[in-house]
């Protein structure tokens, strides 16, 4: 009897075994990391408020990794800018005889010029593509140079920078709240936030985004997570580390937006009291009251006496309303609460460099722990298929990758790259995702059976899954998914794609204005949410003939050895 | 009613107001009091100049005696009917200068020139209108000057010390508005041509409690003010100097329509973000070498791990174990013997 070769497990090219994790704490903060991003900061919060595939999971992946590197770039360049004082972004420049501020910046604010118009310099339209932001390539050639430096051996890298990119978010996190909730007006926030709207939780559109916005928070249908467990020991605890995961993803989120709440409530409180300290002066200037004479509490009775005694100059003095409401409710998600509502924020805050040095430095740790698990998500396959030869080293494999994604994703460093990045985020990131969990899913279930999925899973665990797992993956998960894929569909096609662009030669600047996009680009939107899905009924199709092919050549081969083997003998 | 209620239509202001006026204490006693009313105003000194007096008004206005008793016009400032010795009326808030020299009332509206009266409606009557303030000034001089005609000429002039100075604000007075007309004519006698401007030649109007007045430069001959471009243009070099001697700033001391130069940002050689981006870089690029190199010398020992393994392994060929006294024979591994009895049928007969 032939000595049977060892069990080959899915080795990597140099002949080595694979790579594992030093201790089960890496496992989960890379799962955790990989799962808490940017959205659990800026996403989560703001949907609170207004309502209170493997080739195609490779493209995915990668597509996404692109992008999302972009927006580290951005982060990373705030961080850089951090360490002055004054921050950059506080106040408007002078224009150029010195007389007073640049108009596009004292029409909208200094937040909003420093990050339009001195970060991105974006253009007004996404057919105008501008030349490249050098600042911009520089730092983004700096964030690739950390993800391929904490990559380059695969998780064995990976494992030990996880350690500090996992952790420390929540670190600065548990630092801001101390300092959120300490701040006047984060009480107010905090009220804004736990205050259950009830007409609004009867939208359903609320719940849709509730669904996608924790489905997209776990970082599923990436092959990010699928990419982590294959390093784990076969017998392992996987429904444990899946509920743990789940749970610490949820509570990062909660725990983020009580912070985010009290800082907005820091800042609506804030430009609350502005408004009237405006107020204030104009009547002050306008009466001839001494200085100071009015403080905020007084106001409103001087403004009602004013008005019955001197409504025509009043009316005359175009005085603003000042709401807090109003100020609570200018709620901003992405890219918006981060780098113009969170940095005003912050503007506000004694000691400002320093806050701003933790919170962006905290958004780059998030960010990192995230793309290394999208990193993963494309090498891991392309070890596994072996792509490469094997003397190949795998630091040779990692930096091709993280250089071809470079190469990529200096599109997005040009003066148009934050309208192909919104592309990017909406299209990409989105149906793909959904499509693939289903495909998961219902491959699991029904094709690949529940009854030998439940055996594996009491090989692994030692138990078989209860009643509720086994009901929620044969009926609840695909069903959610399917209905949110039909809404996404739905919503999509009520109009036509649209996109916000910064233009100051609009009318209503600063408000952004509406713009439909071209042709072309609407046509790259269809290829980007559809082609990783349609990737896999080819590669089913390749498979499928693959197979065909070989049954054919089994079949005529013995056909070949019948004739042979009678003779032998 | 008597002197000390009036019967108001309207919300009672808050009780702060009265007490910040007035913006020094007169001698003698008084000063308005209450929001709801008058008291009436003893004075028992003269006013001396300089005295700023702010009264609080109602709408309505009593009926009853009019309280001036105690007051005493200064000689030769008997009202003049019918000159123009009201600030003019004007729909914008901002009450043009008055006629300067022959004023000796800077007055709002509605209040006829002469002594500190009840405010009584000047012509043409705007009831609508209430008095605020009311401020007497004499005559600088006896003798009348021409009327002078600087409103194109005339700035504006704001100030917010409170804002500035917080509790250490001091009061404005004659004394400050003589600092202050200091500085506009060492500002003056810095633009070329202008050197003999003198303080006199800097006057000062309607002052209000605010603590914003208007201001023209007349020049030598005093018939004439200063065109506006050469006034702007000397207070625009010398605001520092100005804003230094007052203890504010730009925003605190404005001149209206006289536009600030905004400080140039003073940008370091290098920007900052680029040293520390430098900072980051390099130990990156360090770090990523330095993994690299070690892969590299893993790799390396590695493969000579088995040729080295094989060496020791020839070392102890001819050193000869002894265990419990028996030697044993050393393994002969060098060649490699293949043990028969392992060999596998399969591999005695040559493969397909």
């Amino acid at each position: 009897m032939a000595l049977a070769p060892g069990p080959d497990l899915l080795g990597d090219g140099s002949g080595d075994e694979r790579p594992k994790w030093d201790n089960k704490l890496q496992y989960l903060l890379s799962c955790v990391g990989f799962a808490v991003g940017l959205g659990n900061i800026w996403r989560f919060p703001y949907l609170c408020q207004t309502y209170g595939g493997g080739l195609g999971c490779f493209t995915v992946s990668s597509l996404i990794g692109i992008y999302y590197n972009t927006v580290l770039t951005w982060v990373l360049w705030y961080l850089l800018n951090s360490f002055q004082n004054p921050l950059p972004w506080s106040a408007c420049p002078p224009d150029r005889n010195l007389t007073g501020f640049v108009e596009e910046c004292q029409r909208s604010s200094s937040v909003s010029y420093f990050w339009y118009r001195q970060t991105l310099n974006v253009t007004a339209d996404i057919n105008d593509s501008g030349s490249i932001q050098w600042q911009l390539l520089v730092c983004l050639v700096a964030s690739w140079a950390i993800v391929y430096l904490c990559i380059i051996r695969g998780i064995e890298t990976t494992g030990k920078a996880i350690y500090f990119t996992a952790l420390f978010p929540y670190l600065v996190l548990t630092i801001f709240l101390i300092r959120g909730l300490t701040l006047p007006g984060a009480t107010e926030g905090l009220t804004y936030l736990f205050t259950p709207k009830m007409q609004i939780l009867q939208n359903p559109r609320v719940w849709l985004d509730a669904a996608t916005q924790i489905f997209f928070s776990l970082s599923l249908g990436f092959g990010g997570h699928i990419a982590f467990s294959s390093y784990n020991p076969p017998r392992n605890n996987c429904k444990k580390d899946a509920v743990t995961i789940a749970l610490v993803n949820s509570m990062t989120s909660l725990y983020a937006a009580i912070i985010v709440f009290s800082v907005l409530g820091f800042k609506a409180a804030n430009d609350h009291g502005r408004c009237l300290d405006r107020n204030i002066l104009s009547l002050i200037n306008a009466f001839d009251f001494p200085d100071q004479s009015i403080s905020r509490d007084d106001y409103a009775a001087v403004l009602a006496h004013l008005n019955v005694t001197q409504p025509e100059r009043v009316a005359g003095l175009g005085l603003e309303s000042c709401h807090l409401e109003d100020f609570l409710d200018k709620s901003a998600s992405g890219t918006g609460l981060a780098f113009i509502v969170f940095t005003e924020a912050i503007l506000h805050m004694p000691g400002a460099p320093g806050w701003a040095v933790l919170f962006f430095g905290m958004l780059f740790t998030l960010g990192l722990s995230s793309m290394f698990g999208n990193m993963e998500a494309v090498i891991t396959p392309l070890l596994d298929m072996g792509v490469m030869p094997r003397w190949v080293p795998k630091e040779v494999l990692t930096g091709v990758a993280c250089l071809s994604c470079f190469l990529a994703s200096i599109h997005f460093t040009l003066h148009s790259g934050n309208y192909w990045l919104e592309v990017f985020d909406r299209y990409a990131a989105s149906l793909n995702l959904v499509i693939f969990a289903f495909l998961e899913v219902v491959g699991i279930v029904y094709i690949y059976g529940m009854n030998r999925f439940c055996d594996d899973v009491a090989w692994m665990t030692g138990r078989r899954p209860s009643l509720y797992w086994r009901v929620t993956w044969k009926v609840v998960s695909p069903l959610l998914l399917l209905t949110i894929f039909v809404a996404y569909i739905a919503l999509l096609a009520r109009a036509p794609p649209s996109y916000r662009a910064w233009n100051p030669q609009y009318d209503q600047f600063p408000t952004q204005q509406e713009n439909v996009y071209p042709g072309w680009v609407q046509v790259t939107c269809m290829l980007l949410s559809f082609l990783p899905v349609l990737l896999v009924p080819a590669v089913a199709l390749a498979q499928l003939l693959v197979r065909h092919r070989r049954k054919k050549k089994a079949a005529l081969q013995d056909m070949h050895l019948k004739p042979q083997d009678s003779g032998a003998c | 009613p008597p002197a000390d209620h009036a019967p108001h239509s309207s919300a009672p202001l808050p009780e702060r107001f009265p007490e910040r006026e007035p913006l020094r204490s007169l001698p003698g006693e008084a000063h308005a009091r209450g929001h709801l009313g008058y008291a009436p105003l003893r004075l028992a000194t003269p006013l001396t100049p300089g005295d700023v007096i702010s009264l609080h008004t109602s709408r309505q206005r009593p009926p009853g005696p009019r309280p001036r008793q105690g007051l005493k016009s200064r000689p030769g400032h008997a009202p003049r009917v019918g000159a123009p010795s009201c600030c003019p009326l004007s729909q914008d808030l901002d009450f043009p200068p008055c006629s300067l020299p022959w004023l000796y009332l800077y007055c709002r509206p509605s209040v006829p020139s002469g002594a500190l009266a009840w405010p009584r409606p000047c012509s043409p009557p705007r009831p609508t209108l209430q008095s605020w303030t009311i401020f007497v000034r004499p005559l600088r001089t006896a003798k009348p000057r021409p009327h002078i005609d600087g409103a194109e000429n005339a700035f504006k002039v704001r100030l917010s010390i409170r804002t500035a100075l917080g509790d250490k604000a001091y009061a404005w007075d004659t004394n400050e508005e003589y600092l202050f007309k200091a500085m506009v004519a060492f500002s003056m006698r810095k633009v070329a041509n202008r050197e003999k401007t003198e303080i006199s030649h800097v006057l000062l109007c309607n002052v209000t409690q605010r603590v914003s007045f208007w201001f023209v430069v007349t020049d030598p001959s005093e018939k004439h003010t200063l065109p506006a471009v050469e006034v702007q243009e000397a207070i625009r070099m010398n605001r520092n100097r100005i804003n230094n001697a007052f203890f504010l700033n730009d925003q605190t001391l404005e001149f209206l329509k006289i536009p600030s130069t905004l400080i140039p940002p003073t940008d370091p050689p290098v920007p900052i973000w680029i040293i520390i981006f430098g900072v980051i870089f390099c130990i990156v690029i360090v770090a990523i070498i330095l993994l690299i190199l070690s892969g590299i010398r893993q790799r390396r020992r590695k493969d000579k791990g088995p040729s080295e393994v094989d060496d020791t392994e020839d070392k102890c060929e001819n050193t000869i174990t002894i265990e419990n006294g028996i030697p044993c024979d050393p393994l002969d591994t060098k060649g490699g013997h293949v043990n028969d009895a392992f060999m596998t049928e399969d591999e005695r007969l040559t493969p397909l």
